[in-house]
């Protein structure tokens, strides 16, 4: 095995190389590109501040959604998000459990990814209420309001729960990871940034007793992780699955939604390790083209598992004998919303299959042109399922259009300034790639006779 | 707990802090501890330290957390404010589950995590450094004072025979 | 300070503001005002009516606070409460008072709700002969025109110029506008000018006052009936507006009427026609040839697409034939038109079924009617069609029967005729002064009748109306009357009954009863209100007690049924005039919620989407399919219309059920000095109109269009108009009812996996009968005054945001060419497996005990997902802050229902609030609740009976029985959401379906 496994990092690093090329990010002064992109970035961002601050302020009828169609934008970009957030965990806790060791270099960005995408996923089922300013009544907290509690059949509710476990569990996750890291900078720094990372480190002492805890918690957290993240994307599938809408009340949603949530969010994880590349290039010999490679594999792989899914549905909706269920599936592919329905084909089932050629997953240029198509395809699917499903019913009179407003377009755009400038932060005070996880699979001052234990 | 130093030794390579930890642990002494940048496999072996002790920790918060999701959407849906929503059952178990389940991996992951702190002594705010290439590309390996063998030149010779890339006398650690 | 406010008994113990506490002196006023506040404060000659404006301005600041605190505010005067209802005025309780809402011909008894002095919503007056509890959408809204921001708070000037177009508006006081008519009334030459003026009393005063002023009064409407009238005369000898009696007919033959949209008393129509609806007595056989799809065209069971110009020959043939099977002379002079007329017959589609359907007429002679007379109808033949008609019912046998000329429609009084001659006199400049009442002639009467400029050639105008409208601008002075529901009104519409109006609220503003202005003019020591009463106490019987008695009916006189058969007709020939046939012929119809234009400010009608287009906010010109095709027109196209001489720009709506031949035209619309909702809505079709000597041209005229390449979106409030083959409206015929109830049905098995609850006590529910509901919609404008209904305008309405509770659902069946139409009321149908409630997240909406579902609007989060979850979206959400109603508007919000806020979902609610106030009533009585006392605002108003409300427990109750009658079906019965309301097969007397193939038997779930 090990001997026909090529390298997972390239160049002959030492230990102590790694250290200081990792750490060189975070305690070098930023560079040019970066300083442009946090400038762009952040400008989106406070736009995007801006905008919701409107939308609270007037009222939700500023935005597209209407009667027949209830949820527009809002809910649509906050599925995206979510899924989005799926790849880290994923990356982390189960190719940790499978032993994938390629898994290591990117990780941990990879988990910073799905922090910051849940955290941008988590604004909108906020603003997309009436009333945002009570959100906080979909929490089960004692109150004098007599007995008042919430709803727990609702699907919403069920929301609440998924997704801010899954926040809590995935930052502590990634934060405890962090810790060893936080500590070797800690040792490298002076004055305040000491004192700064000496607190966040916890006063990590790396003793075996204390890697041997670190490590079964690690695992622990991993295993704990893995369920949670496919409950989570399960969970969200519900609010639609739950639901008796022709094109929703489907029982297919929950692996479907998962299968999707892993594929954009590889795809993200691909767009962002890219930039990674171009932004840092020594991080090339850590992030390299074989774990591009692997990456693009599973994209294809769970690309079809979605096309599955579109045809299967068409199949399901054939066979109930619902003619209800076939409508709405027909007037998906044929209805007014056609093209979000093809678009959404093309760049999640059709464009994805260039990967069956080599060549193609290992150009970077092309992965990233690709890993761009399916986040546009993906967006795309949340858009044909909530609303070309809810645009046109059961009773014909009801039927009616949904068009985008600026405010639906400002909110969609600022969430992408956002994420940026958390993860382009985040790039420059966090070791963006587990210093103390890449140096166990270096393989250096290490004899042959334990080597076979990496296999 | 009360501060104890004792004798480190630091080395360059995975090998040979894993030789020192096994010869030390055969020279008979109990209090020692190796300290490295990254988790170094067979460690636990060399220093001769049994398995963690958290797993326990978690499966009962986990228990703990699916116990109480059950008793609570089933206090404030049937007992506490029983009303008729949408018609179904008051307690609907079904579609309580997934809060369940949500809930049961919290307490589980919090619970670990908060035993993770308790057993490594974190958070502390001044930890002691002796050379702080420990957390970057050196290896180290401390005997303390407490332990009944202890004498510091015997455990220096034995450190400097051993290779050792330097060797200090630390008060705490 | 302390004592003279204890002195006042009906000051409260605690206080409510600091102004109270201080006893600050303008509080004080202002609570005496309230407490001496009465509809007739004003009556009590101290203090001068001049403070009744004052007294409003303080009841419109502190109605909604008073309403809350100790307030025992009672008559001085009385005025008689109702007679169900509670004598004084207790807080928190509504009172009702007996009126009459006079729109036009269509004059309904009514009872007003007020609370605390306010008046809130009006309903029918179930002792009104013909229209009962019924009462049409604009009869509900004519509330909203009572707050109607844009009325005028008080006398104005106008300094007009040679041709009286300036709006120079200046005010002015009573003193000096009321010197000006004494002038006036000195110089001699006083004419006035009104509508048809259904108070005797009132026209007693007007004949008295221009005989003093050496003028004339002359009557006339812009929707003229004087030709039907002079057509009467001919036929049968008397000069009157009959009065059908649909209950009576067994089969009937409209053509272009519309005797229950816009017609002469269609709400009685409405009423009678639903009686001979029910599959289960003596149904009866509608049959509707028309120009214009109108709501009588979508209820009958056959209808044919005609223009205007083929009325007279069907007219024509369906006399001869019947002539010939009842073996009567067919009239000589008319052979020869007749014979004119052949090729047109035969040319027909429908030429064959027309010598069926005489056969069908002679079969149910003296139980038939044959009618005409809507605008659509007022060709330049007009008088020919009438003439043929009238004496086809006369052959028939149907005078006195199905005609009635007892109890005839007196309230129709205006003619052409009467205008025209006061146009001449105008000229002639024997006009020296003008009033105008009741009547906006500058904005309806077209250019070409003259009326403008002869208006030049008149010294002093006088205008009675209550704002600076077209006619306004072109008055000296505009002397505002009281609104209908601040004056007293004897109205005599069906002769021999007699209804009255009591002023319900103190008037709001600085207004005068323009027969007090006459009185007062004249120096008589009456008012009008003790004028009102001394004339008609002698009609009812001259006791106190019989007064009384009468204010608290609201109806006096019995619609006794003497038959008179009319005298066969002597055969003058028909006046007629036939032009070249044009390629498109202009039809200007009335719409059910905007009609002439009056009450066009009020903006639940504006948003009141026509029943048959399903558009609201707008004009439209309507084409067939074919013609669309044809002329690559789409929706919302603007065209250039042309005809008159006259060119106007307006939208098409492409109308199924027209004839490829006819364009069509709502009037009412375009406004200019309307007010800030109804001005520059739409165009003024009026100006299309040719006002001819005795009569008015509507429909008929040579017209042609341009396509313009311009752009309107319509406001449409329903996205689609076929059933795609669903089960939604159960279609069936009478046959097949009669050997299945459950014709047309597919039923489905639902079960349930878990227990259901149950409901002990009341279980609310409802039925409705799409066989009676005749789609008019005055339901959705009940709903809408009953449950603080916001309007959201035309912009929102685009994006389908419109939020009424209550809907009609309008759908075609069939070809475009001539489709059938059904309608389905839907509300928020109460599931007892309601889907909203299983996905709230908050708990915010959730089921009673009573079996209905309740949203609680403060717990409301906005999540939308109910909405998105209710399978028949009746669910409405708050996108912006509706609530924000400004002064006088607010008053109309009924205080037993919550005002939504911003972000929160509503729907219909059962008139909770009106279970509950019945419920309480019930137990304060310790009595059992009676099926039927508690009806909502929808079932109340309809006056086709067609929706009923009550408990399901009860199985006694009407509810139960409609909805355990094999004809009921739930609506989406295979989601097994168990909906609460049921709806009755819609049952057509044909022989064959048009929308067949949408009724086999579904395929199999």
């Amino acid at each position: 095995m090990e001997t026909y496994r090529k390298p997972l990092i390239v160049g002959n690093k030492t230990l102590k190389d790694v250290t200081d090329d990792i750490a060189s990010l975070v305690e070098t002064p930023p560079g040019l590109g970066w300083l442009t992109m946090i400038l762009g970035s952040s400008s989106v961002f406070l736009f995007y501040i801006i905008v919701i601050g409107i939308i609270v302020g007037t009222g939700m009828g500023l935005m597209g959604v209407s009667h027949p169609v209830g949820w527009g934008t809002d809910i649509v970009t906050f599925v995206f998000w979510v899924g989005i957030g799926h790849a880290g965990t994923l990356i982390s806790a189960v190719l940790y459990l499978f032993r994938q060791k390629w898994r290591t270099s990117i990780a941990r960005s990879a988990e910073a990814m799905t922090v910051f995408a849940v955290a941008t996923a988590g604004i909108f089922p906020i603003i997309h209420t009436g009333r945002p300013w009570l959100a906080f009544w979909l929490f089960p907290y004692p109150n004098q309001r007599g007995p008042l509690w919430v709803n727990f059949r609702s699907p919403l509710v069920w929301d609440v729960f998924a997704i801010s476990t899954y926040a809590t569990v995935s930052v502590t996750f990634w934060y405890v990871g962090m810790v060893p890291d936080l500590a070797t900078l800690r040792d490298r720094a002076k004055g305040l940034r000491r004192l700064i990372y000496g607190v966040f480190s916890l006063g990590w002492r790396g003793r075996a007793r204390d890697w041997g805890h670190y490590e079964m918690v690690y695992l622990l957290l991993a295993g704990l992780s893995t369920p949670l993240v496919l409950s989570v994307h399960s969970i969200v599938s519900f609010d639609f699955a739950v639901a008796q809408l022709p094109g929703w009340h489907t029982t297919i949603f929950p692996p479907y939604f998962v299968a999707g949530a892993i594929f954009s969010g590889f795809a993200m994880v691909v767009t962002l390790m890219t930039l990674v590349r171009i932004a840092v290039p020594e991080f090339k010999k850590y992030i390299t083209i074989d774990h591009m490679e692997l990456m693009n594999k599973v994209i294809m792989t769970t690309g079809m598992i979605v096309g599955y899914a579109y045809g299967s549905e068409f199949f399901i909706a054939w066979y109930s004998g619902s003619k209800y269920e076939v409508y709405a599936f027909v007037n998906r592919a044929i209805g007014p919303y056609w093209w979000a329905y093809w678009t959404m084909i093309t760049c999640n089932v059709v464009i994805p299959q260039i990967f069956w050629f080599r060549w193609a997953r290992r150009s970077i240029p092309t992965m990233f042109v690709v890993s761009i198509f399916v986040n546009i395809g993906m967006w795309f699917e949340r858009y044909v399922i909530t609303v070309t499903s809810l645009h046109r019913d059961f009773l014909p009179a009801n039927w009616g259009m949904f068009d985008m407003t600026f405010y639906d377009f400002g909110v969609l755009i600022g969430s992408f300034g956002m994420f940026f400038t958390l993860f382009l932060l985040y790039i420059r005070a966090i070791p963006a790639i587990a210093i103390a996880e890449i140096k166990p699979v270096l393989g250096f001052g290490k004899g042959d006779h334990n080597g076979g234990h990496h296999g | 707990m009360a501060k104890v130093g004792g004798v480190m030794g630091i080395w360059l390579t995975e090998d040979s802090i894993l030789a020192v930890a096994e010869k030390v642990k055969n020279a008979g002494y109990h209090k020692f501890d190796a300290i490295t940048p990254y988790p170094v496999h067979g460690m636990e072996d060399a220093c001769g330290l049994e398995r963690s002790w958290i797993p326990w920790v978690t499966f009962f918060a986990g228990l703990t957390g699916c116990l109480f999701g059950l008793w609570f959407t089933w206090w404030t849906s049937a007992v506490n404010w029983p009303i008729n929503v949408g018609g179904k059952p008051m307690w609907s178990l079904p579609a309580f589950v997934p809060v369940i389940f949500e809930l049961t991996i919290l307490f589980a992951a919090l619970a670990s995590v908060g035993a993770l702190f308790a057993a490594c002594g974190l958070p502390r705010v001044d930890p002691p450094v002796v050379d702080p290439d420990l957390t970057s590309h050196k290896f180290g390996l401390i005997i303390y004072e407490s332990d009944s063998k202890y004498n510091s030149n015997d455990i220096e010779a034995m450190f400097k025979q051993s290779g050792a890339d330097a060797v200090h006398k630390v008060s705490e650690y | 300070m302390q004592t003279d406010v204890n002195e006042n008994s009906s000051t409260p113990k605690y206080w409510l503001s600091l102004e109270q506490w201080r006893n600050d002196e303008g509080f004080k006023e202002l609570a005496q005002r309230e407490f001496l506040s009465s509809p007739l404060a004003e009556d009590n000659k101290t203090p001068a009516g001049g403070w009744a404006r004052r007294e409003f301005l303080q009841l419109m600041g502190a109605s909604l606070a008073l309403s809350t605190f100790g307030c025992v505010r009672r008559p001085v005067e009385k005025i008689v409460p109702y007679a169900k209802r509670p004598k004084e005025i207790i807080p928190g309780l509504p009172n009702y008072y007996a009126s009459t809402f006079v729109d036009g011909y269509d004059v309904v008894g009514t009872v007003v709700r007020t609370r605390e002095g306010r008046p809130i919503k009006i309903e029918g007056n179930e002792f009104y002969p013909g229209s009962g509890e019924g009462l049409s959408a604009r009869g509900q809204a004519q509330i909203l025109s009572l707050y109607d921001p844009d009325r005028l708070t008080g006398p104005v000037q106008n300094l007009v110029n040679a041709k009286r177009t300036n709006k120079d508006t200046v005010s002015t006081n009573w003193v000096k506008a009321e010197s000006a008519l004494k002038a006036a009334l000195g110089e001699g030459g006083v004419y006035v000018l009104s509508s048809s003026n259904p108070s005797p009393t009132s026209r007693s005063i007007i004949e008295k006052f221009v005989a003093q002023g050496k003028g004339k009064y002359f009557e006339f409407d812009i929707l003229d009936r004087s030709t039907f009238i002079n057509s009467q005369g001919r036929v049968t000898g008397t000069e009157i507006m009959p009065s059908f009696d649909l209950s009576a007919a067994d089969v009937i033959v409209g053509i272009d009427a519309d005797y229950l949209g816009t017609g002469v008393a269609s709400t009685a129509h409405q009423r009678a026609f639903a009686l001979r609806r029910d599959p289960g007595g003596s149904m009866n056989h509608v049959i509707q040839f028309e120009s214009m799809m109108t709501l009588t065209g979508t209820n009958a069971d056959e209808r044919y697409a005609i223009k205007p110009s083929e009325q007279l020959a069907i007219a024509l043939k369906l006399a001869e034939s019947i002539c010939i099977q009842m073996g009567v002379s067919f009239p000589f002079a008319w052979r020869e038109i007749y014979g004119s007329f052949n090729d047109t017959i035969k040319g027909f589609p429908f030429a064959k079924k027309l010598n069926s359907i005489a056969e069908k007429l002679v079969k149910a002679k003296g139980k038939s009617l044959v009618i005409t007379g809507a605008e659509a109808s007022m060709t330049q033949n007009q008088s020919a069609v009438y003439d043929v008609v009238n004496f086809i019912n006369g052959v028939l046998g149907n005078d006195g029967k199905t005609v009635k000329y007892s109890n005839s429609v007196s309230s129709v009084r205006g003619s052409v005729a009467s205008l025209n001659e006061l146009i001449s006199l105008m000229n002639q400049e024997l006009v020296k002064t003008l009033i105008i009442h009741n009547s906006n002639p500058l904005y309806t009467l077209p250019e070409a009748s003259g009326f403008r400029s002869a208006l030049a050639k008149v010294k002093t105008v006088f205008y009675t109306g209550d704002r600076v409208n077209e006619t306004g601008i072109g008055s000296n002075y505009i002397i505002p009357d009281h609104h209908p529901l601040e004056k007293w009104m004897d109205v005599e519409n069906i002769s021999g009954v007699l209804s009255l109006s009591q002023p319900t609220i103190q008037p709001l503003y600085d207004t005068k009863a323009f027969e007090d202005i006459l009185l007062q003019t004249l120096g008589s020591t009456q008012t009008w209100n003790q004028t009102v009463k001394a004339s008609t106490l002698a009609k009812v019987g001259g006791s106190e007690k019989s007064w009384v008695q009468f204010l608290q009916k609201g109806v006096y006189g019995t619609v006794e049924n003497s038959p008179k058969s009319g005298r066969s007709y002597n055969g003058s020939p028909l006046k007629i005039r036939l032009d070249e046939a044009a390629d498109f012929e202009l039809v200007l119809y009335t719409t059910v919620g905007i009609k002439d234009g009056t009450l066009a400010n009020v903006s639940w009608l504006q948003e009141f989407p026509d029943p048959i287009t399903k558009i609201c906010w707008d004009n439209y010109l309507c084409i067939s399919p074919k013609t669309a095709l044809d002329s690559g027109l789409n929706e919302g196209d603007v065209v250039a219309l042309t005809s008159n001489g006259i060119t106007l720009d307006v939208p098409v709506h492409i109308q199924p059920g027209l004839n490829d031949r006819v364009l069509a035209l709502a009037l009412g619309y375009g406004q200019k000095a309307a007010g800030k909702v109804a001005n520059d809505i739409g165009v003024n079709a009026y100006q299309f109109a040719a006002i001819e000597k005795d009569q008015i041209i509507y429909s008929g005229m040579n017209a042609k269009f341009k396509k313009t390449g311009q752009q309107i979106a319509l406001a449409n409030v329903q996205g689609h108009h076929s059933m795609e083959g669903r089960q939604i409206v159960v279609e069936a015929t009478l046959k097949d009812i009669l050997e299945d109830p459950q014709a047309g049905q597919h039923k489905h098995k639902v079960f349930s996996l878990w227990s259901e609850h149950k409901y002990l006590g009341h279980k609310w529910g409802m039925a409705v009968d799409l066989s009676k509901c005749n789609g008019c919609g005055a339901c959705m404008i009940a709903c809408q005054a009953e449950n603080n209904i916001p309007v959201v305008g035309k912009r929102h309405v685009l994006n389908g945001r419109e939020m009424s509770w209550i809907r009609i659902d309008r759908y075609y069946t069939g070809t475009p060419e001539n489709p059938d139409v059904v309608y389905q009321p839907l509300m928020c149908m109460h599931c007892d497996n309601a889907p909203c409630e299983t996905v709230c997240p908050v708990l915010a909406t959730v089921h009673s005990d009573e079996g209905t579902n309740d949203m609680v609007y403060n717990r409301c989060v906005g999540t939308r997902y109910c909405a998105n979850n209710c399978p028949y979206k009746v669910r409405r959400f708050n996108w912006f802050n509706y609530s924000k109603v400004s002064n006088p508007l607010k008053m109309v919000l009924n205080p037993e229902v919550t005002v939504r806020s911003r972000g929160v979902m509503e729907k219909c609610t059962f008139c909770v609030q009106r279970v509950k106030a019945k419920k309480t009533e019930v137990k304060l009585a310790d009595r059992k609740l009676q099926d039927q006392e508690i009806k909502t605002a929808c079932q109340q108003t309809c006056a086709a009976e067609a929706l009923v409300f009550g408990d399901l427990n009860d199985p006694s109750s009407e509810v139960s029985k409609m909805q355990r009658s094999l004809r009921s079906y739930s609506l989406l019965e295979e989601l097994a959401v168990m909906p609460a309301v049921k709806y009755m097969s819609k049952v057509r007397n044909v022989s064959q379906l048009k929308g067949a193939d949408n009724h086999k038997k579904g395929g199999h779930h």
